[in-house]
C-alpha cells in the first residue's frame, strides 16, 4: 500500500481513506493521461521558441496584434454606423447590405435607367 | 626532458570535475538554466513531471488536457526564470503555476460545456439517485471519484488537490493560493463534506479492508 505524505495539521485527522483514494486517482490519472517523454517535448518547444524564425513571428505578432485589434474595433465602429444608417431606407436591408453600408435597390429601381439628371447638363 | 615532466604533470593532475547535474539542488539547476544551460532545465523537468502530473491530474482528472498543462507549467517556469528569487522552494513556485494554470483549464472546459453541451451532461449520476443503496461495485470507481471532485468549484478543487493529494499544510496551502489560511480551512471542510458524501459507498468499502 502506498505511504501518504504525513498530515501536517489535525483537521485531517480521519481523513485517511479519502486521502487515499484521491491520492490514487490522481496517481492513476496522471499515468494515464500523461504522454511519454514530457522532458524532450518540453526542451523541443523551448529550443523552438529560441530559433529566429520563430522570435521573428513573435516579434511580428507582438507588432501588429494592436494594430488587428483596432482594425477589429474599427470595423465594428463602421458596421454599427452602417446598422444605424440602414434604419432611413425605405426598403428593408438585408443583413449583408447592413453591414456592408450598401444601399437596397429594388428590382423596379434596378432596371430604370435614371438619365435626366445626365442630360440636365447637356447644351 | 623538462618539457616532457610538466606535460607529464599536467596530464596526472586531477582534472576539476563538473558535477552531476542530477545531484544538484534545485536552486543550483535554475541558476545554471538562467545561465543558459538547458540540460540543467532538463533535469528540473525531469525531477518535477511526475509531482506536477499529479497535482494537474487531480485538479482535470485523467484528461488530454493534463500532458499539455505539464508543459506548459515548465514553458512558463523557463520563461519567467527571472521571477524565481529562491524565497519559496521550487515545487512550490511549479505548484502555484501548475494550479493557476488549471483553474485557466477549468474555466475554459466549463466555457466549452456551457457553449456545446446539453444541462443534462452535467448532471450527476450518484449510486444513491439510481439504485436508492450501494451500487458502488458496479460503477468505475474513478468516474465516480472524477464526478465527486467534479461537484466541487475550482477554488475548492485546488485546496483538496493542495492539502490531500499533494499534501501540503494549511499555511503551505495559502501561500501557494494566496489567500489567508482560514478560508484553506473553511474550502477544506466543505469541500470534505461534500467528497464524502458523495463517496461514501466507497469510502465505507475502504473502511471495512483497512
Amino acid at each position: 500500500m502506498k505511504k501518504l505524505p504525513t498530515p501536517r495539521n489535525g483537521e485531517l485527522s480521519g481523513s485517511f481513506a479519502l486521502r487515499r483514494l484521491l491520492i490514487e486517482y490522481a496517481d492513476e490519472s496522471a499515468e494515464m493521461a500523461m504522454q511519454p517523454f514530457v522532458a524532450d517535448r518540453v526542451m523541443r518547444r523551448i529550443t523552438m521558441a529560441s530559433q529566429p524564425e520563430e522570435q521573428l513571428y513573435s516579434f511580428l505578432f507582438r507588432l501588429f496584434r494592436p494594430v488587428a485589434i483596432a482594425s477589429l474595433l474599427l470595423i465594428l465602429g463602421f458596421v454599427g454606423y452602417n446598422a444605424m444608417v440602414s434604419r432611413s431606407y425605405e426598403i428593408q436591408p438585408t443583413t449583408t447590405e447592413v453591414v456592408f453600408g450598401l444601399e437596397p435597390v429594388s428590382i423596379t429601381e434596378a432596371f430604370t435607367a435614371d438619365i435626366e439628371p445626365l442630360l440636365v447638363d447637356l447644351p | 626532458m623538462a618539457a616532457l615532466v610538466s606535460v607529464a604533470s599536467l596530464r596526472s593532475r586531477p582534472r576539476p570535475v563538473k558535477p552531476a547535474l542530477n545531484k544538484l539542488t534545485d536552486e543550483e539547476l535554475v541558476s545554471r538554466a538562467k545561465k543558459g544551460d538547458n540540460n540543467a532545465f532538463r533535469i528540473i523537468v525531469e525531477r518535477h513531471q511526475q509531482n506536477m502530473a499529479r497535482t494537474v491530474s487531480g485538479m482535470l482528472g485523467a484528461s488530454s488536457e493534463v500532458d499539455d498543462v505539464v508543459q506548459e507549467v515548465f514553458i512558463r517556469l523557463y520563461r519567467h526564470l527571472d521571477r524565481f528569487r529562491g524565497d519559496a522552494a521550487l515545487s512550490t513556485f511549479l505548484k502555484r503555476i501548475a494550479i493557476n494554470l488549471s483553474l485557466d483549464a477549468l474555466r475554459r472546459r466549463k466555457r466549452f460545456r456551457h457553449r456545446f453541451l446539453s444541462r443534462d451532461d452535467d448532471r450527476l449520476h450518484l449510486p444513491e439517485a439510481e439504485a436508492g443503496g450501494s451500487r458502488a461495485d458496479t460503477f468505475d470507481r474513478e468516474r465516480l471519484i472524477n464526478e465527486a471532485l467534479g461537484t466541487l468549484g475550482p477554488k475548492h478543487r485546488a485546496v483538496v488537490v493542495l492539502r490531500l493529494i499533494d499534501g501540503y499544510s494549511t499555511r503551505e496551502t495559502a501561500r501557494i493560493l494566496e489567500v489567508p489560511q482560514g478560508t484553506v480551512l473553511s474550502r477544506l471542510s466543505r469541500a470534505t463534506v461534500k467528497l464524502r458524501s458523495v463517496l461514501a459507498p466507497i469510502l465505507a468499502d475502504e473502511d471495512q479492508v483497512s
